[in-house]
């Protein structure tokens, strides 16, 4: 575990705290205050889970089988021995490490082999072994049918095998008790506080790989002047950065020290709202996308391991403000400035936001409203994407790529590959394939705070799990050692590897809300 | 997905600024309009009229645009004569609705209308039947592509279809307005609701993607390259207009204009219907296909010939006449073939694809041959 002892003792220097002025129990309230209804797809097969159902459920489920039908579940890898491609299979899950390439014939073409890190060892102390980094891998084996195997809900509500409206399937998880259960988990993000962790590990050296970085959006502050721009070592920007956020954080900004980085202007925009926002983000697990199921068009995405979710935003100085009062309800009534949700990649651009009124007025009918009463925050999951949308039905799926920017000088290459003419006939097919379309409804399984699915057949109560990031508690401290190795993992979920489907490690998307959030401000 | 997203608009709140689009900016005037709450709808909408236009210009205009599919989910209370337009996207791509005159101004149908690159504006369907019970949001949705043809659909169900809509024209697209003046001056204050608008567009070669992804990369700022790509780029345009032409005759001669008012026969003659789910089929195989490394070939070329059997079929002269021209072209001089050999060099992703494009190729001569 030699990179978690690593983590812990980085973020133990540096006095680790993203939520400050809340401690860890007012981050667990608020988390819960905001928990949004979540409305699934009914056709949905794969339900939130916790990252150590990734090994658990797996080893359960193969445990759970005779010997003789455990074969077909066996996963399996080439491995290298002394320079030679043996092939061998393994128990489900595995973690894997790229092992250098291997021949399996002496004329043989060379051939990548994998390390089993948990080979006759438990899957959940692989994680966070030394050699795991973002080639590692998590998988209990790449196809829809395996994941369906451990994962797959296998019967609806009414106890058929047909999904329908109102009769979605039942989540495959159970909880102690043996009812279904999903999970959520939140985390809340001073932005501030997080690029200064983060440019922090950026200057240490040989800090470990992990899935809870990742906030690089130092870039958006700094713009050159000149071109060609004026070289610096990213140690000038970085030290220019923490002086300033020092000098923020002292009470007594001093934009001065921005000069020096001489030949960059720098985005006083971009600073004003890292310091303004902190995010409270939803992240939900998921063991497959099975995205293709549900279109009829070609290229889509189908793979092992999914790892979604959506955001609120929030003003900092008006939980300060709530929490520096001598109302301790005053907490209650703040209200978020936005809700941002993911869609498929980044690059397309189709991440929603929905901004609200700030600051929230409680209806005349209601005084005493609270705004998460009366908001009634409701996010749909899109059926196998796990897109997260603001509104149930149909939605086009908005890619704003530059397809042909992406073809370039690829175009030479295919017709070196084959005559124009059929690239012309199968480029004439392909413009037939206009749409690609999620499914969001208000007819699958519910989730979210107690309230809003008590008495509803459809409803499935919410583990939520608040990751600690708070000076007083967080993850990096050794009680939570664990999670984590779990959290932090920098590998991929999973063992999908195709041209156009491809497994993707855990990573936060808070800089992705973070400039969907700029574009609309 | 081939065809790129240009403009969505849902109106998700209160902030006209909450659209999705590729780069641009509004006008000053279109970034005052406010979108308010349509009570019965609970929803926010946009007003516009012929007075108040949203008017969105793209930072990067597109070019060569062969196909574009726009949608709108609107409330169209205005029943006089004039046609209103609802969305413009780019010089030469309309779509309006004309509402039936009718004696005493009691209300009727509205139709969509569409006017492509200055040709007449054709009439697709109707969207909207006053005298029937109808929804007040409908959902419009009209594709376009430069083989010809042009659908409407209200809510999902098809209600136009024409075959000959600016055959072979490729357009620009340099901005999107929802709304606009009528044709004739309208009664003061007309309006109408827009619950949601999106744009979508298909470049003559944004098709191409799939093809490319996962090949090698080969130097980009080779100058030789630069002359092979310039020949071959204009190559693949002239073929695929041809190919385009081609597939144009073919819906010429196997669909007919189509109304939900008639002929009572529907638009598409078999072999139509048969040819498209064979081109759907192929499309879905060419994915696998191109997706899994090991993924065979056989249902890709099976869906192919069924395809290419029914094209030929209908255009025997034709389909051969485009086989044997193409079976004499050049594509690639020897001095770029090999330019790119060397920069290639030895991958099996590029391997695969030309024994596919091989036996792709194979098939075509076979089927041109009457086979």
């Amino acid at each position: 575990m030699a990179n978690i002892a690593q983590l812990q003792a980085f973020a133990a220097q540096n006095a680790f705290d993203m939520t400050a002025p809340m401690d860890h129990e007012q981050v667990v309230s608020f988390a819960n205050l905001w928990l949004p209804a979540i409305r699934f797809y009914e056709q949905e097969r794969f339900h939130p889970i916790l990252f150590r159902d990734l090994i658990e459920m797996v080893e359960a489920g193969f445990a759970e089988l005779p010997e003789a039908a455990r074969a077909q579940w066996r996963v399996g890898r080439r491995t290298n021995v002394a320079g030679v491609g043996v092939s061998r299979t393994f128990d489900p899950p595995v973690v894997c490490v790229p092992d250098g390439l291997v021949t399996t014939s002496p004329s043989g073409p060379l051939l990548p082999a994998h390390q089993v890190l948990n080979d006759g060892s438990a899957a959940a102390d692989a994680l966070g072994h030394a050699e795991v980094g973002a080639s590692a891998s998590l998988s209990h084996g790449p196809s829809f049918e395996r994941s369906n195997r451990f994962f797959g809900a296998v019967e609806t509500l009414a106890g058929g095998n047909e999904a329908a409206p109102a009769d979605p399937f039942v989540p495959r998880a159970q909880d102690a008790g043996g009812a279904p259960r999903i999970n959520v988990h939140a985390s809340w993000k001073n932005l501030l506080d997080l690029l200064e962790f983060e440019l922090k590990v950026d200057a240490a050296p040989s800090y470990p790989p992990s899935a809870l970085r990742g906030f690089d959006v130092a870039g958006l502050l700094w713009t050159p002047v000149t071109q060609p721009p004026q070289a610096h070592p990213a140690a000038t920007f970085r030290n220019a950065l923490l002086a300033l956020i020092a000098s923020h954080k002292e009470g007594n900004l001093d934009e001065s020290l921005v000069n020096a980085v001489p030949g960059w202007r720098f985005n006083w925009k971009v600073w004003r709202e890292l310091t303004r926002f902190a995010f409270l983000e939803f992240s939900l697990l998921y063991a497959y996308n099975d995205f293709d199921r549900y279109q009829t068009t070609p290229f889509e995405n189908e793979h092992e391991g999914d790892d979604e979710g959506f955001c609120l935003v929030f003003e900092r100085a008006q939980i300060e403000l709530a929490l520096a009062s001598a109302d301790p309800q005053l907490i209650t009534k703040v209200a978020p400035h936005s809700i941002i949700t993911s869609v498929h990649e980044e690059w397309q651009d189709a991440d929603q936001l929905r901004r609200f009124d700030v600051p929230w007025v409680p209806p005349a009918s209601n005084p005493d409203a609270i705004p998460s009463d009366a908001m009634a925050l409701t996010v749909y999951v899109a059926g196998g994407s796990h897109a997260t949308y603001l509104t149930p039905g149909q939605h086009d799926l908005v890619d704003f790529g530059d397809t042909w920017g992406m073809v370039g000088d690829g175009l030479l290459v295919v017709v070196l590959a084959g005559p124009i003419l059929v690239i012309a006939l199968l480029v004439s097919i392909l413009d037939h394939f206009i749409d690609t379309e999620d499914f969001t409804s208000d007819d699958g399984i519910h989730t979210g705070p107690d309230t809003r699915i008590e008495g509803d057949p459809q409803g499935v109560p919410c583990a939520l799990s608040v990751v600690p990031l708070s000076g007083d508690r967080h993850i990096y401290q050794p009680e939570f050692t664990r999670l984590l190795s779990e959290l932090s993992f920098p590998g991929k979920l999973g063992g999908t590897s195709g041209l156009f489907s491809k497994s993707s490690a855990m990573s936060p998307k808070t800089a992705r809300y973070f400039r969907k959030l700029l574009r609309a401000l | 997905m081939m065809w790129r997203s240009v403009f969505l608009h849902e109106f998700p709140d209160g902030r006209i600024r909450s659209l999705q689009a590729l780069a641009g900016k509004a006008t000053p005037a279109s970034l005052a309009m406010t979108p308010e709450v349509d009570a019965e709808l609970g929803r926010y909408v946009l007003a516009v009229s012929g007075d108040q236009v949203f008017d969105y210009g793209l930072d990067r205009p597109l070019q060569a645009i062969v196909g574009l599919s726009v949608r709108a989910r609107l409330h169209f209370p205005y029943r006089r004569s004039s046609r209103v337009p609802v969305v413009r996207v780019g010089p030469a791509f309309e779509l309006a609705l004309q509402p039936e005159p009718m004696p005493n101004d009691a209300p009727s149908r509205a139709t969509a209308v569409l006017r492509v690159a200055g040709a007449n504006p054709v009439g697709l369907g109707t969207v909207v039947d006053y005298r029937r019970p109808h929804a007040r949001y409908v959902d419009l949705r009209v594709d376009w592509h430069s083989s010809g043809q042009a659908r409407l659909l209200v809510d999902g169900r098809l209600a136009g279809y024409q075959h000959s809509v600016a055959v072979g024209l490729s357009l620009g697209v340099d901005r999107i307005v929802l709304g606009g003046r009528p044709e004739f001056a309208g009664p003061p204050g007309a309006r109408f609701m827009l619950s949601r608008v999106m744009v979508r567009a298909l470049s003559e070669r944004d098709s191409l993607g799939p093809l490319v992804k996962g090949l090698p990369d080969i130097p980009a700022d080779d100058p030789r390259l630069a002359r092979c790509r310039k020949r071959v780029q204009a190559e693949l345009g002239t073929t695929l207009m041809q190919l385009r032409q081609l597939m144009a005759r073919f819906h010429a001669s196997t669909s007919q204009p189509w109304t939900s008012q008639g002929p009572g026969d529907g638009p598409f003659q078999a072999v139509a219907r048969e040819a498209h789910e064979a081109a759907l089929k192929a499309g879905l195989a060419l994915g696998r296909t191109l997706s899994d490394p090991e993924y065979p070939f056989d249902e890709l070329l099976a869906a192919l010939r069924d395809f290419l059997v029914l094209v030929r079929g209908v255009l025997p002269v034709e389909f051969k006449a485009l086989a044997d021209a193409q079976s004499a072209s050049q594509g690639l001089s020897q001095d770029c073939r090999e330019l790119l050999e060397r920069a290639i060099g030895a991958d099996p992703g590029f391997e695969r694809l030309s024994k596919l494009m091989r036996a792709i190729h194979e098939l075509i001569m076979d089927v041109a041959g009457g086979h």
